[in-house]
Formats: C-alpha cells, sequence, structure tokens
C-alpha cells in the first residue's frame, strides 16, 4: 500500500515493421513516449528473438513493471513472447495487438496496476473491430 | 462559457483530439463547428457518430454554434470547440464567442502555403485571420498534443509579411 506503484513499460513484438510503426503512430497522436521497445523479428532465428525480448525486458524490469504485447497468435512472435515469459512469471503479454491497444496502455499506464491496465487494454483492442 | 479547450484542427475530429486530448482533458462533449459538415447529411453523421471514447458529439453550423452559445446550452458541460481554420474561428468570435485563448493544432500542408512547424502551415488569408484574433487580445498557442511544448504564436508569425503564401522563396 505504501510502495510507490511502478511505472509501466511495454515491448511490443510484431512482424516486418509493423512494431516500430505502430509505435510512430502512437507518437504521431499522443507524443514522444518513454518506457517501450519495438523489436521486429525480421532475420532472426526463435533463439535470438528470445534473446532481444528477454534483453528489453530485462533492460524496463530495472525501473517498471513491463507488458509484452505481440502482433499473431500462433506466430514466431507470440511464440517467442511465451517462452520468454514462461521464464519470467512478472512480466505479462497479449498478442492481437492494435493501435487502439497501444493507445490505451500508453494514456492509462500511469493509472493502475498492471493487471487492471491489462483488461482495459484488451477491452479497447476487442472494442475497435467493428463492421462500418 | 469557459470551454476546456478551443482548437483549429484541420483534420477535424481525430485520434489527436479523440485520445490524447480526450484522456487529458476528459470532455463531456467535442463540438465540430464546420459549415460544410454540418451541411452534409452523410458527413455530418459520419462525425456526429465518433466514437470519442465517452465524449458526446455535436456537428454543428457557424449560426447553429453562435445560437446554442448565446444561450450558454454547455455550460454545465465540460466541453471542446473544434473549428478548421483561423477563419472559421475568427468568424465565430466575431459572432460572439468569449474566449481569452485558442489553440492551434493542426494546419497541415496544402499548395502555397509556408510551414511555420511540422503541423502548422499558413497561406495570406490565415496570416490575416490570425492577426486579427489575436489584435483582439486573445492568446493563440500552437501544440499539436498535450504536454508537448507550448508555442506563442504571436512571436511565431512576428516578422512574417502579408502575403507569406506567395512569397515562394
Amino acid at each position: 500500500m505504501s510502495e510507490a506503484r511502478k511505472k509501466i513499460a511495454c515491448v511490443v513484438v510484431a512482424h516486418g515493421n509493423v512494431a516500430q510503426c505502430l509505435m510512430d503512430a502512437v507518437q504521431g497522436i499522443l507524443g514522444t513516449q518513454s518506457n517501450w521497445v519495438a523489436i521486429s523479428n525480421a532475420g532472426l532465428g526463435l533463439n535470438d528473438l528470445n534473446a532481444a525480448i528477454a534483453e528489453a525486458i530485462a533492460e524496463l524490469q530495472k525501473t517498471c513493471d513491463v507488458i509484452v504485447m505481440s502482433d499473431m497468435p500462433g506466430g514466431s512472435c507470440h511464440h517467442a513472447c511465451q517462452e520468454v515469459i514462461g521464464q519470467n512469471s512478472e512480466v505479462r503479454a497479449v498478442s492481437g495487438l492494435n493501435l487502439m491497444m497501444l493507445l490505451e496502455f500508453f494514456v492509462k499506464r500511469d493509472r493502475q496496476p498492471v493487471d487492471d491496465l491489462l483488461g482495459l487494454v484488451m477491452e479497447r483492442g476487442r472494442d475497435a473491430i467493428r463492421i462500418l | 462559457m469557459a470551454y476546456v479547450l478551443v482548437r483549429i484542427d484541420d483534420r477535424l475530429i481525430h485520434g489527436q483530439v479523440t485520445v490524447a486530448w480526450g484522456s487529458d482533458l476528459a470532455p463531456d462533449r467535442i463540438i465540430l463547428v464546420n459549415d460544410e459538415v454540418a451541411g452534409d447529411e452523410w458527413r455530418r453523421s459520419l462525425y456526429a457518430e465518433t466514437d470519442a471514447l465517452g465524449a458526446a458529439v455535436s456537428v454543428l453550423s457557424t449560426v447553429e454554434f453562435l445560437e446554442r452559445n448565446r444561450e450558454r446550452r454547455w455550460k454545465s458541460e465540460r466541453a471542446l470547440v473544434l473549428v478548421e481554420s483561423p477563419r472559421d474561428l475568427l468568424r465565430l468570435i466575431e459572432g460572439g464567442l468569449a474566449i481569452e485563448s485558442a489553440n492551434v493544432g493542426g494546419l497541415h500542408y496544402s499548395e502555397g502555403k509556408r510551414e511555420l512547424l511540422p503541423y502548422f502551415f499558413v497561406d495570406g488569408d490565415d496570416l490575416e485571420a490570425i492577426r486579427a484574433i489575436l489584435s483582439r487580445g486573445i492568446r493563440l498557442e500552437a501544440r499539436d498534443v498535450p504536454h508537448t511544448q507550448s508555442i506563442d504564436v504571436a512571436s511565431l508569425i512576428a516578422g512574417l509579411g502579408d502575403d507569406s503564401g506567395r512569397e515562394g522563396q
């Protein structure tokens, strides 16, 4: 109760340039953000991808709680995230990454504990999918 | 009546407004004042149905807005007013909108406009309207999203010619 809440960081893992491009879009909308890392699987075997994710998490965990977001359930990015969090129970992970999830994360991350934030991110991401 | 923000933005209602300013200012209502959109049934309903993350959205013509503003229609709400151009804002001010300051959030490039900031381009007509607004003692700040530097528009345009768009340097 007395302990100040940690900041919450995210690691975004996706195919091609998707992670970086989504973060570019987030920062175009919200302004520059801190405590995030974007990772692409391009050119990386599973071991290297795991290592890149683990390294990013380890760096961010020095000061923050960490949520990992990957693009596609069943894809290499998601598998790698699952492997890494399997060895690191402090980290939360979600898949199905979309822009609204990231916006919700960055807008709300200073206002609630990590599990509540995760719920909001999931809800906003699902709600963004609509037939026009 | 105090609005939480009066903003010039040629993208009208978009992510910077609903997500960035919306989460910062928590408006109850976003009021888009634009004669073209308000006069086009399809665009009007498109904007009126925007999911503004909890804020209601009103799309009004200049005349409709000024009438409701006079009636203090939104006096118990946290309303954010959006217009497309400095000229549109000047029209509202001349029609009775009393404000101390306004925000310039986005005037994007089109042919013949000069860059003041990456999100702020002006032509001669924009400059003329901006000067008319400033001459009424209203402060204009340029800032696209919250928590970034607020730039004083009066300083930004000091020294520019009247005909900025056509100087073609």
